[in-house]
C-alpha cells in the first residue's frame, strides 16, 4: 500500500468568483432568502429537464452506474437538443448553459470540455424546489422517449462521424416525438409556461408569505408576474433593490461603502471620509437588519484575496495577489449610479418571469 | 510519492464508496452537495461544533452531519482533523490532509493530501477506525449512526497485513510533537528540516523543545509572508531560512520534512506549528488532530518539490519579528452561525439547535410546532432540544432578525437501509421468497406461493423446504464473492443463526461453518458458528445423532 501525496486541484463551484469580501456568496445566499431558484438556471426549461432526469434515475428506468456521468451526459444532450437545427451562434446570450464553439460530445461525461461544477448546482436542491408546485409532471410519461434516451445512454465513445450521425437520429427522432425538454431553443411549449409561471409564483409566495419583509417583496414583485413577457427588467430590479424595507438596499450601501473606502486605502489617498460613510451604512444595517451586518462583517478584517489589511495602520494594501482587474470591477460595480452594487437574484427572476410569461 | 494535482472530489468517485467517514473543522453546503454527487452510498460528517450548517436536502438520507464538541474545560479547542475514511465493496481509501470541507479549500487555498488505498484490516485504517470509536463519546447527536458505520468498516482477520513504517496518529493522548519523538530515529542529526505551516507559535519554551529534540544542519520555514515571522522562532531559530511561496500563490497546508542523506520522513496533516496544534495534545487543552508520516527514500523528487514554487531563501537576522494575528491566529474563524438537526424518531421529530452565546434570537418559531419549549442539552453550551410532530421537514424562523432554516428530517432506519441497497448486507433479501431466514421465507411463501408449470396448468405450491434449499446455496454462491467480513457481518450472522432452530437452523448453521471455514477471512465467522452449535448440542431432538462427527465432516470434508 502507498500513500501519493498531492496538491489539490482547484475546484470552481458556480458562485466563487473570487471577491476578497465573500460579497458575491453572500449575495447569494441572501437573494435565496427570498426567492427560491438557482441563478445558474435562468431558462424555465432546465426545471422541467431536471425534474425529469431526477425521475428517471429514482425510478430507474434508465440503468445508471454512475449518476454524475448520467447527469452531465444528459445535460450536453439537453444542449445539443436546444442547438439542433439552429446556428451555432442562435443561442448565445440566451441564458443557456455550455453554449460555445467546441463540440459537445453527450457521449462521455467529464471531458475536460464542459464545465462540471455548473452541472452540480444545476442539480442542486433549489433548481427541485419550484417543481415541488407543478402537479404531476405529464411529460413522464412518454414511453418512447425514454426508449430513445435509455439507447442514448448505452453508447459512448468520442464524438466522431459514426456516433455524430447517431446523436443526429437520435435528435431527430426526439423532435419527431415532440418532445417537451428536448427542443429547438429551449422553449417551453405553451402549458408548461403557464405551469411554470404560476409554480414560480407559488414558490414565492410560500417563502415570504411568514414575515413581514417577505411581504414586502412579495408585494413589490406581484405585479410584474402580470407582465409576463413585457416585463422590463430594470424596472423590477430597480423596485426590489431600491426598496428600504428590504435588506438588498441597505446591504448593497455597505458593500458599496467598503470598497469605496477600501480602494481609497489601496490608492494611498485619504479615506477617513469614506470610512465614516461606511461606518454609518453599517449602522444602518446593523439597525434594520442585524442578521444582514453579522453576515456581512465575518471577513471584513480577513479578506480572502488580493488584499491585506494592516493592523498596525488600520489601512488595507494591496497584496500579492492583487487583480487590478478583478477589483476595478467591484470599484465599479460599487460606483454605480443606481447604487446597485450586487443585484442578488433579480436578474434571474426577470428572466425567468419573461421566458415563462404569457 | 508526490504526484501531479489531483481533483479530491474525482479521486472519491472513481473509488466508488459504499460509506464514506469525513472530518473537519469547517463546511459548508456547496461542499456537501458536491460529496453527495460524487459518493454513491452513505455520507458522515463529523465537523466542529461552532460551524455547522442545517441541511436543507440530506440526499434522501444519504448525508448526515455530526457536531463534535468537548466539555466546558474544553470549549475553546478546535475539533481540526481533516480525514476521509472510504470504503467500497473490496477496500478502504483514506485521504488524510489539510482541506476542510469548505469552499474556501477547494478555491481558494493550496491544499495537501495524502491518498492511500488499503485492505480493510490495514493497520493504518484500524488505528483511524480505533480513533473515530473514540470520537463518539464527543458527539452532540448520533453516536449510534457512527458506531454502526464503524462496524461496518472493522474487519476482524487472524492475519492483517504488516506495515510498520507508515503511522497514521492522532493527538488525543499525546501530542504531535511527543508522537514524532517517539516515531523518528533518535541521537540522528537531521541533513535538514523543514517546517511547512501558515501559523507559528509565539511560545519560546515549545520550540526549544522541538530543537533539542530535533537537530539539524539546517532548519528552514516555509511561510506565508517571506519578511516576517514570530519573534518566539527568531529568537530560537536565529540560524534559520524563512521560504515563502513565489507569485501570487499562497498555502493552507501543513508538513513537517525531516531529511537524513537515505530517508526522507514526511509528517503532514492538520496540525499547524502553533502550541494547540503542534505542541499540545487534546487532553491538555490543544486542537484535535489527524496526522500521516511517511518514511520515503531521499529523493530529488522532493528536492525539487521544495524548490518549486517557492521564493529563494531568507536568512532570519533580514526577517521581522512580528507576532500579529496573521502569523499566530489558529485559523480564521467565521462568526460562529446558528444551525440545527432534525432527526425522527418512532413518534416524534427530535430538533437539536446549535444557538453561538453571541447570538440573540427573539420569537423563535418551529414549523411543526413544538410539543414543549426548548430545553438547553446538559453540558453542552449553547445546545438546545425540542421534540415536534413527525414530518419531512422542520422549518426554523425569527422575525427578527429575519432568519429562517429548513431543516430535512434525517431518517436513521433509512439510512441504514441504504447499507443494504449498496450490497453491504450480506442476507438481506428486497425479495424475501429468495431469504434464508426460514420464518421471512414461510411468509413470503405463504402470501405469494410459488407455481410450478406442470403441462398447459400453474400449480401453486408452497416449496419451502427446497425454495429454502436453493436460496441457501445461492447465498453461498454470492458469499463467496465478499473479500471480507466486517464486525457488523459477524452481528448479521449472529441474527440469522439466533433466529433458527430444529432441523433447518442445523442445516443451515452447518453449510453456512462449511463454507466460512473455507472461506481466507472467514474464521471469525466461523468461529461464532462454532459457538452457536452448543444449542443443538442441548436439543432433545438431536440426541440420537452424532453432532460432533457431522461438526467434524463438515469442517474438514471438502466434498
Amino acid at each position: 500500500m502507498d500513500f501519493k501525496i498531492s496538491l489539490i486541484k482547484p475546484v470552481e463551484f458556480e458562485t466563487s468568483k473570487l471577491d476578497p469580501f465573500g460579497f458575491d456568496e453572500y449575495a447569494e445566499k441572501a437573494g435565496g432568502e427570498f426567492m427560491p431558484f438557482a441563478t445558474v438556471a435562468r431558462k424555465p426549461a432546465y426545471y422541467f429537464f431536471i425534474d425529469y432526469t431526477n425521475w428517471l434515475l429514482e425510478e430507474k428506468l434508465v440503468e445508471v452506474k454512475k449518476p454524475v456521468e448520467y447527469r452531465l451526459r444528459m445535460e450536453k444532450l439537453l444542449v445539443r437538443s436546444w442547438m439542433y437545427g439552429m446556428d451555432r451562434d442562435a443561442l448565445r446570450a440566451r441564458s443557456i448553459i455550455g453554449v460555445s464553439t467546441r463540440r459537445i460530445n453527450p457521449f462521455k461525461g467529464n471531458d475536460g470540455n464542459w464545465v462540471v461544477n455548473t452541472c452540480f448546482r444545476l442539480y442542486g436542491n433549489s433548481v427541485t424546489q419550484i417543481m415541488q408546485y407543478v402537479p404531476e409532471f405529464s411529460l413522464q410519461k412518454q414511453e418512447r422517449e425514454i426508449g430513445l434516451l435509455r439507447e442514448f445512454l448505452s453508447m459512448e465513445g468520442p464524438l466522431d462521424k459514426r456516433n455524430e450521425a447517431k446523436l443526429n437520429k437520435l435528435l431527430d427522432q426526439l423532435k419527431q416525438l415532440k418532445s417537451r425538454c428536448f427542443r429547438s431553443g429551449g422553449e417551453l411549449i405553451l402549458s408548461d409556461r403557464r405551469l411554470f409561471l404560476s409554480a414560480l409564483k407559488s414558490s414565492i409566495r410560500d417563502k415570504n408569505s411568514d414575515s413581514e419583509t417577505g411581504k414586502v417583496f412579495l408585494s413589490l414583485i406581484r405585479p410584474y408576474f402580470e407582465k409576463g413577457r413585457h416585463l422590463n427588467r430594470e424596472r423590477l430590479q430597480a423596485a426590489v433593490l431600491g426598496n428600504q424595507q428590504l435588506p438588498f438596499y441597505w446591504a448593497n450601501q455597505y458593500m458599496a461603502a467598503l470598497v469605496r473606502a477600501v480602494d481609497s486605502d489601496l490608492d494611498g489617498k485619504p479615506s477617513r471620509a469614506k470610512w465614516d460613510a461606511f461606518e454609518r451604512s453599517r449602522k444602518e444595517l446593523k439597525a434594520r437588519f442585524p442578521m444582514e451586518e453579522r453576515k456581512l462583517s465575518g471577513k471584513i478584517t480577513h479578506p480572502s484575496c488580493w488584499i491585506v489589511y494592516d493592523s498596525a495602520t488600520g489601512r488595507y494594501r494591496k497584496g500579492a495577489d492583487f487583480d487590478e482587474n478583478k477589483w476595478n470591477g467591484h470599484v465599479n460595480n460599487a460606483g454605480n449610479s443606481e447604487g446597485r452594487y450586487h443585484a442578488f437574484r433579480t436578474g434571474t427572476l426577470a428572466q425567468l418571469i419573461i421566458e415563462s410569461g404569457l | 510519492m508526490i504526484t501531479s494535482p489531483k481533483d479530491f472530489f474525482e479521486e472519491i468517485g472513481r473509488f466508488e464508496p459504499i460509506s464514506g467517514l469525513f472530518l473537519t473543522y469547517t463546511l459548508d453546503r456547496d461542499v456537501i452537495e458536491k460529496l453527495a454527487e460524487v459518493c454513491p452510498g452513505t455520507v458522515i460528517i463529523l465537523h466542529d461544533h461552532r460551524h455547522g450548517v442545517s441541511l436543507e436536502d440530506n440526499h434522501r438520507h444519504k448525508v448526515v452531519c455530526l457536531p463534535v464538541a468537548f466539555s466546558k474545560e474544553h470549549a475553546q479547542h478546535c475539533f481540526h482533523p481533516k480525514l476521509a475514511l472510504l470504503r467500497n465493496e473490496t477496500e478502504a481509501m483514506i485521504m488524510i490532509g489539510s482541506a476542510n470541507l469548505s469552499r474556501d479549500a477547494f478555491v481558494r487555498e493550496k491544499e495537501l493530501v495524502a491518498t492511500g488505498r488499503m485492505e480493510l484490516d490495514h493497520p493504518v485504517c484500524t488505528a483511524a477506525i480505533r480513533f473515530l470509536e473514540n470520537l463518539a463519546g464527543y458527539l452532540v447527536n448520533g453516536s449510534d449512526i457512527l458506531l454502526d458505520a464503524l462496524k461496518r468498516f472493522e474487519v476482524r482477520s487472524a492475519h492483517p497485513p504488516e506495515d510498520p513504517e507508515k503511522h497514521v496518529f492522532f493527538n488525543q493522548t499525546q501530542s504531535v510533537f511527543e508522537q514524532l519523538d517517539g516515531l523518528l530515529p533518535r541521537e540522528q542529526v537531521f541533513e535538514s528540516i523543514h517546517i511547512i505551516s501558515p501559523f507559528l507559535p509565539k511560545d519560546s519554551n515549545f520550540l526549544e523543545q522541538f530543537r533539542k529534540r530535533f537537530v539539524a544542519n539546517k532548519y528552514r520555514f516555509h511561510l506565508r509572508l517571506s519578511d516576517k515571522t514570530t519573534q518566539a522562532i527568531k529568537t530560537v531559530f536565529p540560524d534559520a531560512e524563512i521560504v515563502s511561496p513565489a507569485g501570487n500563490s499562497s498555502f493552507h497546508y501543513k508538513a513537517y520534512i525531516f531529511r537524513t542523506r537515505q530517508t526522507d520522513y514526511v509528517a503532514l496533516g492538520s496540525a499547524n506549528f502553533t502550541t494547540q496544534g503542534f505542541f499540545r495534545s487534546a487532553e491538555a487543552f490543544g486542537n484535535m488532530e489527524s496526522m500521516l508520516l511517511l518514511p520515503l527514500p531521499a529523493s530529488d523528487q522532493l528536492t525539487t518539490w521544495l524548490k518549486n514554487g517557492w521564493k529563494k531563501p531568507v536568512a532570519m537576522a533580514d526577517v521581522l519579528a512580528d507576532d500579529s494575528a496573521a502569523l499566530v491566529g489558529e485559523e480564521f474563524q467565521d462568526t460562529p452561525l446558528p444551525y440545527a438537526y432534525a432527526e425522527r424518531e418512532e413518534k416524534r421529530t427530535r430538533v437539536v439547535l446549535y444557538l453561538p452565546e453571541s447570538f440573540s434570537i427573539r420569537q423563535l418559531s418551529c414549523k411543526p410546532a413544538l410539543f414543549r419549549d426548548w430545553e438547553p442539552m446538559k453540558d453542552l453550551p449553547g445546545f438546545y432540544e425540542g421534540y415536534t410532530g413527525i414530518c419531512q421537514q422542520v422549518v426554523l424562523s425569527s422575525r427578527v432578525p429575519k432568519w429562517e432554516q429548513k431543516i430535512c428530517a434525517f431518517d436513521q432506519e433509512e439510512f441504514r437501509n441504504l447499507y443494504t441497497y449498496y450490497g453491504d448486507s450480506l442476507f438481506s433479501e428486497s425479495d424475501k421468497t429468495n431469504s434464508i431466514r426460514s420464518k421471512e421465507l414461510r411468509d413470503a411463501l405463504h402470501r405469494s406461493g410459488r407455481s410450478v408449470r406442470v403441462g398447459h396448468s400453474m400449480i401453486a405450491q408452497r416449496p419451502f423446504l427446497e425454495q429454502f434449499f436453493r436460496n441457501l446455496n445461492t447465498r453461498l454462491e454470492f458469499l463467496g464473492r465478499k473479500r471480507y467480513f466486517s464486525a457488523w457481518h459477524e452481528s448479521e450472522l449472529q441474527s440469522v443463526l439466533n433466529a433458527e432452530e430444529g432441523g433447518v437452523g442445523c442445516y443451515q448453521l452447518l453449510k453456512l461453518l462449511q463454507f466460512f471455514s473455507r472461506h481466507p477471512a472467514g474464521q471469525v465467522m466461523a468461529q461464532l458458528c462454532r459457538e452457536q452449535f452448543g444449542k443443538y448440542r442441548s436439543d432433545e431432538r438431536f440426541r440420537q445423532m452424532d453432532l460432533d462427527a457431522l461438526l467434524e465432516v463438515m469442517e474438514n470434508n471438502h466434498a
